[in-house]
């Protein structure tokens, strides 16, 4: 089972906000949409929303980031913990957007085996499965006719 | 109707084209500045390319498509977006103009700068 661990900021996830993502289309081909305007833009926490995909070797994580460059997203990793965290600063040094996450991985992976990409506002992540975590065939001796095998874990495909 | 040669020829096609990706609308902040109006538009996973962006009567118009697709392979374990296009329509303020407006993108977000329409005016010597 994964679980996601919902980042400190998931109260400042106002939905009005983030509704867009999510509106249809269709609803918005007859009508114009009004156009807010805000004090400010990139102010406060952002949701980085994730889809994550798991197979026996691996997983992979997409995480939407628009505004967020490859020097302004960190990765961190320890078994099958992932913390990505995202700020955007402005000249004088103050953080103008930012979101932090943490992600609970089906299994321990790899850390240093992750390749981590950011391109055109999307943070891809390739997480391979720990090698010592991986289901292993063991043979079993004994004096039958033939060998049983064993799987440690029955998930296999 | 009596030409089933060509209805038929146009069911076949319907049944070769994939289906239409569904569009959905970015979101879009704004904000008044001096010299007009700056729009900030969220297009995630968009190449420069695909974008397609107009003013048409007073309103801004966008398309744009995703490289964003759907998982193939393996388990799909945790879903908090689907992959989809980005489409949408704004209706500008009456003070901006497209005259002159400039944009950038970059990191998958689009940054439109819009000026102000030159006040017409005049002034009215008195004698």
């Amino acid at each position: 089972m994964v679980l996601f661990d919902r980042d400190p900021f998931q109260l400042f996830r106002a939905t009005p906000a983030f509704d867009g993502l999510f509106c249809a289309a269709e609803q918005i081909a007859h009508r114009a949409s009004p156009l807010t305007r805000s004090a400010g833009f990139n102010t406060g926490a952002f949701d980085a929303p994730a889809n994550l995909t798991a197979t026996d070797s691996g997983a992979h994580l997409t995480v939407l980031v628009p505004g967020f460059g490859p020097n302004d997203v960190e990765v961190s990793a320890r078994r099958s913990v992932l913390l990505v965290r995202g700020a955007v600063k402005d000249a004088e040094g103050s953080t103008l957007r930012s979101f932090e996450r943490s992600f609970r991985l089906p299994f321990p992976i790899d850390v240093d085996a992750v390749v981590a990409r950011v391109e055109n506002g999307v943070l891809e992540l390739e997480l391979p499965r720990s090698e010592s975590d991986r289901p292993r065939t063991i043979r079993i001796e004994g004096a039958g006719p033939r060998d049983a095998e064993v799987l440690p874990e029955a998930d296999g495909e | 109707m009596t030409e089933t040669n060509n209805e038929n020829g146009t069911t076949a096609v319907a049944e070769t084209e994939a289906p239409a990706r569904r569009r959905v609308l970015p979101r879009a902040t704004s904000r008044a500045t001096d010299a007009g109006m700056e729009i900030q538009i969220e297009l995630p996973g968009v190449a420069r390319e695909s974008i397609e962006l107009n003013v048409e009567d007073g309103e801004l118009l966008l398309t744009a498509t995703t490289s964003l697709t759907a998982p193939k392979a393996g388990r799909t374990a945790h879903v908090e977006f689907r992959p989809a296009d980005f489409a949408g329509r704004w209706s500008l303020p009456e003070d901006v103009t497209a005259e002159g407006a400039s944009s950038t993108f970059e990191h998958g977000v689009l940054r439109l700068t819009l000026p102000h329409r030159e006040k017409a005016r005049h002034s009215i010597e008195v004698r």
